[in-house]
């Protein structure tokens, strides 16, 4: 709180005040839309909020509404907490504040104090991705995160940029056609700004593809790939973000599953991969014996760009959660359903399971 | 069903059968299923439906190989195909050249399995690219919109917008690139938007929505409108568009995703049929009647409000989907239209306004939808 103490008392920009009645004092956080609502016996502490300018100090306040600076520093330090008090001054302590200060803002408002805040700033800005496949999901992840302050991206895709690529990927132009999308996509990202540094790796993911970077620090991983299959590419990554205990999202929008939803796992706190596969085949037991496919020939699988971004949009908003450390990822132990007739998310739980080889007990990367 | 053509399982599901008896039928698109009792030789005529043969074909082969009457079959293969399971392989069509086929090819897939068929398909795409469309605002939201509908094929666009590229776009619009600070937004978005489609015709408004500014000539121009304007602010902007759209009869889009609603949904608006932008002011008059926030003290709050390249994202995608599914008639939206929702950061849910057209509305209340 040292350095908090030193600024003068300021409300958080993005906070709305409203008194709701004679005993009841509403806070509405903008940006997330949340609230915090307190009892209250008079007007003395919406006229003392309503006052919070940033040019008063706690004892010009003190004074102004004849109350001890002591008990007003409880009730500032309260607000403070609940990120209803300004918590970005001194601006000059964040890297390229102009440049970021929309997503500092946002982030505020999940901050209990100035320093708290600084350290998720720095968290995201000094953080390493890994996006696996270059698509309709992961170009626009990627430009996402650059733009939200990402400080290191590892673009993972061997594939060149086809014409029947630009109705859905972002970043694309018909004269990248034949170059491969991780160059195409690299140089996007230099365009917003040169705060991003990006690894480019060309090579097509399989089960052992991910140890070229078993040397590299690496926050989050995002499976935005799914070739052969989402299952396939799905564990791999699960297995290898298990061993090293990083947090991974399974990005969903994929082919022949646009609607998907995928779940985030954060090693040791919640349902891996290896529990969704092992819960997911259980639902879905087909008896081979009595049930067959019939087999379509010649397949050619249709997709949708907005239905993909909108995906995307939804593992960026995760992944900002996951590499700020303090704001709880919305979907562990869940995956969604995008419904394009009723456009409602139904979202299904999954639970750990104490029988998974991998998290489980007995399983090879149990951590707690 | 013409004898000469050649049918095929649509790509697009996936067939099972239970005991050989039972036929599960799953449409991977729109993750619906259907399931049907069926006989062997409802399973040989799916293993005959090979994208090869022509009707006439598997008439003859069902009639010799199992003995089912060319009436039989034909019937059993109308009700496949209204059933979305078969559709006919297109041998020639002269709605889009073959270099605008394999570009969208995806795209008119996905939108085959909501049709019908591939050729309902394509003409689907052929409206979307002949539709014009005028967004107002080139904001992160607006940008975002013209982008994707310019990478869905939307080939007539008019942006409007006054303002100028500013570093601290970087973080918010997608469009952005550092060269184009200092220079307009319609320009740079036109730039971006040609870089996607150099076939695009793109024009350019700049101007402020003033009082007295006239976009009636232009909205007059357009199939469909959207808004993403927020500046004197979206509620003005808003309902001085949606007046014009609603006398003439025009669709319109109210994006989401400004200040204080981040990640909200918008709203299509087919004027006499869904609520307009007076009918949701009517309706916030109402409900927000008692929820009235304070004066903010800090004078410079307007620089420090918050915001993610992702959630503008959000915001963008889910018109995109809603003026898709309009314009190519994907869904019937006059009887599914969805009301504004928000999508929230905090726990990744969407919840949907419940707010009804309003019959005394002076803007669409008092005409009826078959008058002039």
């Amino acid at each position: 709180m040292e350095g908090a103490k030193k600024m003068n008392p300021k409300l958080n920009a993005t906070v709305s005040v409203v008194k709701i009645n004679e005993h009841i004092l509403e806070f509405f956080l903008t940006n997330i839309r949340q609230q915090v609502r307190i009892k209250v016996e008079n007007d003395l502490i919406l006229e003392i909020v309503t006052a919070l300018d940033g040019k008063k100090t706690i004892s010009q306040l003190a004074t102004d509404y004849d109350i001890s600076e002591e008990e007003l520093t409880g009730l500032l330090d309260f607000l403070r907490n609940r990120g209803i008090l300004d918590n970005v001054e001194s601006k000059e302590d964040f890297v390229c504040y102009d440049q970021f200060r929309r997503v500092i803002h946002f982030l505020a408002e999940y901050s209990h104090s100035h320093e708290h805040l600084l350290k998720m700033w720095n968290q995201i800005r000094n953080s390493t991705v890994l996006i696996v496949g270059l698509g309709a999901v992961g170009t626009w992840v990627a430009c996402n995160l650059a733009e939200s302050g990402v400080g290191r991206l590892i673009l993972m895709d061997a594939d060149t940029v086809d014409s029947s690529n630009l109705h859905r990927q972002f970043g694309y132009r018909e004269s990248d056609i034949g170059r491969k999308k991780a160059d195409v996509l690299a140089e996007r990202i230099h365009d917003y700004s040169d705060f991003t540094s990006v690894i480019k790796e060309y090579s097509f993911l399989d089960d052992s593809a991910l140890h070229i970077f078993d040397e590299m620090p690496i926050n989050l991983i995002i499976n935005c790939a799914d070739k052969p299959t989402v299952d396939d590419t799905s564990l791999w990554i699960g297995e290898y973000a298990m061993r090293r205990g990083i947090p991974h999202i399974v990005g969903g929008g994929y082919n022949l599953h646009l609607s998907l939803i995928g779940q985030t796992v954060i090693p040791g706190k919640c349902a891996c991969l290896k529990c969704f596969q092992k819960t997911l085949e259980e639902e879905n037991t087909i008896d081979p014996t009595r049930v067959k496919k019939l087999s379509v020939k010649n397949r050619k699988v249709g997709s949708f760009g907005p239905m993909c971004s909108m995906i995307a949009s939804m593992v960026g908003m995760e992944a900002i959660k996951i590499l700020s450390g303090d704001i709880q990822p919305s979907n562990m132990n869940r995956r969604g359903e995008f419904d394009i007739y009723s456009m409602d998310i139904r979202y299904k739980n999954y639970g750990r399971r104490d029988d998974c080889e991998w998290c489980g007990k007995s399983g090879k990367y149990y951590r707690t | 069903m013409n004898e000469k053509t050649v049918m095929k399982i649509k790509d697009s599901v996936d067939i099972f059968l239970s005991n050989e008896r039972y036929l599960m039928v799953y449409y991977m698109n729109s993750r619906q299923r259907k399931s049907f009792r069926v006989n062997a030789e409802m399973v040989h005529l799916l293993e005959t439906i090979d994208g090869e043969k022509t009707v006439a074909e598997i008439t003859s082969i069902m009639a010799e190989k199992w003995g089912v009457d060319s009436e039989c079959t034909s019937q059993i293969m109308d009700m496949l195909q209204e059933n979305r399971i078969i559709t006919e392989v297109i041998a020639q069509q002269d709605m889009l050249s073959e270099k605008l086929i394999k570009r969208y090819v995806r795209q008119i897939n996905y939108f085959s399995e909501f049709l019908g068929s591939e050729l309902e398909g394509i003409a689907a795409q052929k409206k979307l690219m002949d539709s014009t469309i005028i967004i107002f605002g080139c904001g992160a939201v607006g940008g975002n919109i013209a982008m994707q509908l310019v990478m869905a094929g939307v080939c007539h666009i008019i942006l409007f917008d006054y303002g100028r590229n500013e570093p601290c776009d970087a973080s918010r619009h997608m469009y952005f690139r550092k060269q184009y600070i200092g220079m307009n937004k319609v320009d740079s978005l036109k730039a971006e938007l040609l870089r996607i489609d150099s076939d695009a015709d793109v024009r350019c408004v700049m101007e402020w929505m003033k009082p007295e500014t006239d976009v009636e000539t232009l909205i007059k121009r357009a199939d469909f409108v959207v808004n993403t304007l927020d500046e004197p602010y979206i509620g003005y902007t808003a309902s001085k568009i949606s007046r014009i759209c609603v006398k003439h009869r025009i669709p319109h889009y109210i994006a989401g995703g400004f200040d204080a609603h981040l990640a909200s949904t918008g709203e299509l608006i087919i004027p006499y049929v869904t609520p307009c932008v007076e009918c949701y002011t009517t309706h916030f008059r109402e409900v927000l009647k008692d929820w009235k926030p304070k004066k903010h003290p800090v004078e410079s709050r307007y620089t420090e409000i918050g915001g993610l390249a992702s959630m503008s994202l959000f915001s963008s995608s889910y018109a995109c989907i809603e003026i898709i599914k309009y314009i190519t008639g994907l869904v019937q939206m006059e009887d599914s239209y969805k009301i504004r929702g928000e999508f929230l950061f905090h726990d990744m849910s969407l919840t949907y306004l419940n707010v009804k057209k309003n019959s005394e509305c002076p803007i669409c209340g008092r005409c009826e939808k078959d008058e002039p």
